[in-house]
């Protein structure tokens, strides 16, 4: 995660990413082409990522309106 | 439509009937009676019988990177232990052994000399990491090499082999050994040269091959870096409403 410098390991990321999609359980996720779990969860550590960089930048406008 | 083939005419439509109708009578009879086995029906009609399960067909893959698709055959723990076993007791794999030392486990005045292996030996110790680098590089490299022709189905049809053909060409071209060209089959150039293009599709094929339930760092990392946009330096940019990333 940007700024934080929070890293995860891919078996905690899995376990997120599952809940993330929401449209998954844990043996339907594993039951898909490795290929395919590694996409939906690079998306969602990309959308992690977003949502940090975006929480910052809110952050920084909302200190700099006073 | 009913149709009863055979020697010495072909009998076609309503005629047809009445005489498969007495086939088929006279067979159910025989097979009652025991006069005849199912087997000898099928075998007359030409049908094989699939004994045992019938096996699931290979799964396909396809190489990103060059957009051909293979069928792969996935390799079970038990198959990639024996391989790596028998690398190992491949009789040029062996580690290099320390120097032997003279050790005197007596006085300078009643010496006991004793020969002992040394591993504390600088040299020695350089001598096994190196060793140690070159054998995990060289199982690393025999591994993608029964990936390569085990695991990987492909038919070289015309064009495959015209493609093969021109790879190897290229290669000796390029000034690679043109013994170590020959000595790769046609489907090794194939699928070594012409269907990987990138280390991601390597990676993939591997990943997919030995059945990983859970994709590696690298594997997902590849994923990411497909999406080209660089988040934080957008940041300012989204928050206007420009769009971040590219949803899939």
């Amino acid at each position: 995660m940007p700024l934080s410098g929070i890293q995860y390991n891919t078996s905690l990321d899995l376990e997120f990413a599952i809940q993330w999609w929401g449209i998954y359980k844990r043996e339907e996720f594993e039951a898909l082409p490795v290929d395919t779990q590694a996409r939906l969860i690079a998306v969602y550590k990309l959308n992690r990522n977003i949502e940090a960089v975006l929480a910052k930048a809110q952050s920084d406008e909302i200190r700099r309106n006073g | 439509m009913t149709s009863v083939t055979g020697s010495p005419r072909t009998v076609e439509g309503a005629d047809a009937e009445p005489i498969a109708g007495s086939i088929l009578t006279a067979l159910t009879t025989a097979l009652e009676r025991g006069m005849i086995s199912k087997e000898d029906v099928l075998k007359a009609l030409g049908v094989k019988r699939q004994s045992g399960r019938q096996a699931p067909p290979l799964p396909t893959f396809l190489f990103k990177s060059s957009g051909i698709e293979v069928k792969i055959r996935k390799m079970g723990p038990f198959t990639l232990d024996e391989i790596r076993l028998s690398m190992q007791r491949s009789p040029d794999n062996k580690p290099p052994s320390p120097p032997r030392v003279q050790v005197n486990y007596g006085t300078s005045t009643d010496p006991q000399i004793e020969w002992e292996d040394n591993p504390a030996d600088p040299q020695y110790k350089k001598d096994l990491v190196d060793w140690q680098a070159a054998q995990t590089e060289k199982e690393g490299r025999q591994f993608i090499d029964t990936i390569v022709r085990h695991a990987v189905v492909v038919e070289l049809g015309e064009d495959e082999l015209e493609e093969v053909r021109h790879t190897r060409a290229f290669l000796i071209g390029m000034g690679i050994d043109k013994e170590n060209i020959a000595a790769l089959s046609d489907h090794e150039v194939y699928v070594k040269h012409v269907c990987v293009k990138n280390t991601d599709d390597l990676q993939r094929l591997q990943s997919e091959v030995i059945g990983q339930s859970i994709p590696t760092e690298a594997l997902v990392k590849a994923h990411e870096d497909t999406f080209p946009s660089p988040v934080q330096e957008k940041a300012s940019e989204g928050l206007a409403g420009a769009p971040l990333w590219n949803p899939i």
